[in-house]
């Protein structure tokens, strides 16, 4: 079944009896693999800018620290 | 990604860009493209990437003009050759177009081959997914 990013509680349901990973964990990864390729890099770029690590000044930072 | 195509160069995704591609909850600051091309053309897909506005960083690392960061490699430790792999890569969609990526279980057998501390924490990253998908029925 394709699923995107707002799908992500039906694939909770389906994964929150595994072991090994805490709640947020689950949660993490459902909304991860509920989302299309395109919502997943999305993610990663959004993460990343919330850290001020994408583009140019981003390099800066990482490459200083 | 589309001049390449255009260009009829074949590339395939690898590294932890392709891994998010496919559900990993982790995160990279670039993109690596396996190029498939003989060393004396390695320099096309950087002319590629330069005439669309892509800012050349070192030998084949660019940034792209939203800010990507984008690796061309043209071998990959603990894998087959290219054509092996393209073979049995998985097509995904992306900005419109379908790319060739390579498979969460070969994104780790080359992870493990590396064996770089960032490598081994990705190599869990990836188990832990190919965990969940199986629970999930999807893998």
């Amino acid at each position: 079944m394709k699923t995107t990013l707002k799908d992500w509680p039906i694939v909770y349901d389906r994964i929150k009896r595994v072991r090994g990973f805490d709640e947020h964990e689950k949660i993490l990864n459902a909304r991860s693999l509920a989302a299309t390729p395109e919502e997943r890099w999305q993610m990663n770029v959004t993460f990343l800018r919330s850290l001020g690590l994408w583009g140019r000044s981003g390099r800066r930072k990482l490459s200083s620290s | 990604m589309g001049a390449l195509g255009t260009e009829k160069i074949e590339f395939l995704l690898i590294g932890m860009s392709a891994a998010i591609f496919q559900g990993v909850a982790g995160s990279t600051i670039d993109v690596d493209f396996w190029i498939n091309l003989p060393p004396r053309q390695y320099l096309r897909p950087v002319k590629i990437a330069l005439a669309q506005g892509a800012t050349m960083l070192r030998n084949t690392v660019l940034e792209l003009s939203d800010g990507t960061l984008v690796n061309f490699v043209y071998s990959v430790t603990g894998l087959a050759s290219f054509a092996h792999e393209y073979s049995k890569a998985i097509w995904l969609p992306f900005h419109g177009l379908t790319i060739a990526v390579l498979p969460l279980e070969r994104i780790r057998k080359s992870k493990m081959a590396i064996g770089r501390p960032k490598d081994l924490v990705h190599v869990h990253q990836i188990e832990s997914t190919l965990k969940l998908k199986r629970a999930q029925g999807t893998s």
